[in-house]
């Protein structure tokens, strides 16, 4: 078939284990995490892309991708099922003289080479797919083009006690990079990589290549490519970003970015019509509200039963609480049941887990004398608390305990 | 291959009585916070396996085209089978002049190209209008079995007038006659869903065109009884069939029984529908909800209470919703009282305002309207 030249292909980088997710991300990689009622994590870089024009993506996937490949399919839901472009999954694979694993994130866009020039781009945009934030890619690939840029990475000003977390960007006044530190500890200043760059290709094709020849290399964008870019004097350029944006990596900055959704200060709205978020979900009856109900400042999904008291709460669809129950800030996903007089703070509850009746879960951070021992009680999927049973603060329960 | 394919009308052919189906078909109704009432039916065939199947329209069918699409949300998008709109439109021989379908049998004869061309053995003829799961298999085995010509499947309940009502003897119908007026008498109610061979029904229309016969019920069905053997299937779950805005108002109530619901509701046989992108609802600080059915993408801050909310509806502070219906889109601004009244589409109430029915008389609001 006749295949038209893409201007630019994006390459998702969703290979990742997320370790830091601990029993999250057990069984399914990172970018597949449910978030937001009825997202996956994904979603928000995949809407980004078809929202900015940009209808050509590879999802590099490694670490447990069955749950990833059967989500994005055919791509239907975020309009990327095209004749030309469209969404593509591309685990690493056997070649004729070798076959290995991705063993970076630069290694895996480099074992990708074949099909990106498929499409004889100009830009390539190489993304991660765990990250929450809307973004117009359109608008960082048009400053790339007119500062004539070899790279230009995503800026977002962090607070400076947190920067050594990140990429730090060092630039001049009219903002292009001359030094790139990965995660330094003694950051200059707070201009953070949000991992978002959109490379010429010519030249990244060139760098991948050279990279890929060196033995030392652990074949890292943040760490390899991009300093070796400076290195050489490419015109390298930090585009400002002042959304929000946030990388779900943790526990707690999953928990977080969850009750963002609640709170009507923060300008992460999933409901803009011009900057819709997709997610592949099957459609479900409406949730029923039942008599003894109390719902505050929450956010519930069809096909919920709730008959208990919600506050300050995510509920994924199906999820049923009983008469009596009570949650407080909490992140509850997919059919899972709460049983009566439960007693549930600040905890994140992944998808099929009973809660038996009675069972508590979590606590609020002031009831904690030591509270560098607080922080959010994790239920792993599938499993079981039994009636009485006390899950203290911090704890994490496995994925398909106590069945 | 599926040995039975779908027909399903959009529209009865009795007197319109339904302000909801004014600007629509009967077929494309809104139900229960996010469905259309062919829905149901749709679902229950293609979970039953019939990947054939045609909506036979007759006006007003824009927003079921909509909402039907290609069929993807039914998995009806196939090469070479899947979902078909057939619009019909009749002819007579002689002055080439264009009708609208008087009856069901019309219809069928316009379409009976589409008809001598499948290759299905069996046809279901069914209605659009019917709020229940329908188990066809059992439906399929039962119409083999018993060697009907036709079968016609019927549920326990009172119906309302253009209904069929049907008297038994063992499974066989001796006698169908038409419900005249509202009637609180629970009897043998048809479902408007008939199953017959494609050869029966080719040939049904062939006599119906000799004879200029349009109505199905009558020629086909009433007058039949003796002549063909005709067998009743009881479906013995929760079955509605939405003819009145009553109807509607009732059936819908009956949605927020979770019983009833479960019926419907089946989790080995979902109730497929278009699929929009909304976001979850989101329950504001004065949110108070009890006994209702809210669907996603709505944002609360005020009271509801027995009732059904469609998508995307907002409720703002201090509104109370009683005993009400909203569809999709419509906005109840601060401070308004709302008891026994159905919204239709995309209706904004401003601030302070009470808008009352009754509940033998729900007051529908046309959509599109700002109150």
């Amino acid at each position: 078939m006749f295949k038209k030249n893409k201007e630019i292909v994006a390459m998702l980088l969703a290979g990742g284990q997320g370790s830091r997710l601990h029993v999250l991300t057990k069984n399914t990689a990172k970018p597949a995490i449910p978030f937001g009622g009825k997202y996956r994590i994904i979603d928000f870089t995949l809407s980004n892309c078809i929202n900015s024009g940009i209808d050509t993506v590879g999802v590099l996937t490694q670490y447990q991708p069955l749950e990833l490949n059967a989500y994005i399919g055919n791509g239907i839901p975020w309009d990327l099922n095209r004749l030309n472009g469209g969404v593509s999954i591309l685990p690493p694979y056997v070649k004729a003289d070798s076959g290995e694993w991705y063993k970076g994130t630069a290694n895996a866009v480099y074992q990708n080479i074949r099909f990106i020039e498929k499409y004889n781009p100009e830009y390539v945009l190489i993304l991660s797919g765990d990250h929450i934030y809307k973004m117009d890619y359109s608008k960082m690939a048009e400053y790339h083009r007119k500062t004539g840029a070899a790279c230009t990475i995503a800026a977002l000003p962090v607070p400076i006690e947190e920067a050594s977390r990140f990429g730090i960007m060092n630039t001049d006044e009219d903002g292009r990079i001359y030094e790139f530190e990965e995660k330094p500890q003694k950051p200059k200043c707070n201009n953070a990589s949000m991992g978002i760059y959109i490379f010429t290709w010519d030249k990244l094709k060139k760098y991948l290549i050279k990279d890929e020849q060196d033995t030392s290399s652990s074949h890292d964008f943040g760490a390899n490519i991009l300093p070796d870019m400076i290195a050489q004097g490419e015109k390298m350029m930090a585009y400002r970003f002042d959304g929000y944006w946030k990388d779900v990596g943790t526990i707690e900055s999953f928990w977080e970015a969850n009750m963002d959704l609640l709170n009507p200060k923060i300008p992460l709205n999933l409901s803009d019509p011009d900057w819709k978020i997709y997610s592949r979900f099957d459609p479900m009856i409406p949730q029923y509200i039942g008599k003894n109900a109390q719902i505050i400042e929450s956010m519930v999904t069809e096909n919920c039963r709730i008959d208990g008291k919600l506050w300050y709460t995510v509920l994924f669809s199906g999820v049923q609480v009983e008469k009596g129950a009570s949650l407080n800030s909490c992140v509850v996903m997919s059919n899972t049941k709460i049983g009566r007089n439960a007693d549930i703070k600040y905890a994140i509850i992944a998808d099929d887990v009973v809660i038996e009746d009675g069972a508590v879960i979590g606590d609020l951070p002031e009831n904690c004398e030591d509270s560098s021992k607080w922080g959010i009680a994790v239920i792993g999927k599938g499993a079981v608390v039994r009636s009485g049973q006390v899950v203290l603060p911090n704890e994490m329960i496995e994925p398909y305990s106590g069945r | 291959m599926n040995l039975f394919a779908g027909i399903i009308f959009s529209d009865s052919y009795i007197a319109e009585t339904n302000l909801l189906a004014k600007n629509r078909t009967l077929a494309s109704i809104p139900f229960c916070g996010r469905f259309r009432t062919v829905d149901f039916i749709l679902s229950s065939l293609v979970n039953a396996g019939v990947d054939n199947v045609a909506v036979v329209t007759k006006r007003n069918y824009a927003s079921l085209e909509d909402h039907l699409g290609g069929g993807r949300y039914w998995d009806l998008d196939h090469r070479s089978s899947g979902l078909r709109i057939l619009s019909p439109f009749y002819r007579t021989e002689n002055n080439n002049e264009v009708f609208l379908a008087r009856g069901k049998l019309d219809a069928l004869r316009s379409v009976s190209p589409y008809i001598k061309g499948l290759k299905e053995e069996y046809i279901v003829l069914t209605n659009s209008n019917i709020i229940a799961s329908i188990d066809f298999e059992r439906v399929f085995d039962f119409h083999i079995q018993s060697g009907a010509d036709i079968t016609a499947v019927y549920s326990r309940r009172s119906g309302s007038a253009g209904d069929l009502e049907l008297q038994l003897e063992g499974e066989r119908v001796h006698e169908m006659t038409y419900i005249v007026e509202e009637d609180k008498r629970v009897a043998n109610t048809a479902l408007g869903i008939y199953i017959m061979s494609r050869r029966l029904l080719l040939d049904i229309i062939r006599r119906a065109d000799e004879h200029d016969h349009y109505s199905f019920e009558k020629y086909a069905l009433i007058k039949n009884t003796s002549s063909l053997k005709i067998a009743g299937f009881e479906h013995s779950d929760f079955a509605g069939v939405v003819n009145t805005v009553k109807d509607y108002y009732d059936i819908s109530m009956k949605m927020l029984d979770c019983d009833v619901r479960a019926q419907v509701f089946r989790h080995d046989s979902p109730v497929m529908t278009r699929v929009m992108d909304t976001v979850p609802v989101l329950y504001k600080y004065n949110a108070s909800v009890e006994n209702s059915l809210i669907a996603d993408g709505c944002r609360i801050d005020g009271t509801v209470k027995n009732s059904v909310i469609f998508r995307n509806v907002t409720i703002e502070t201090g509104a109370v919703v009683e005993n009400s219906i909203i569809m999709q889109n419509s906005v109840v601004g601060r401070g308004c009282g709302l008891n026994y009244v159905i919204l239709d589409k995309n209706i904004h109430v401003s601030e302070n305002k009470y808008l009352c029915g009754a509940p033998e008389y729900p007051y529908v609001f046309v959509k599109n309207t700002r109150i």
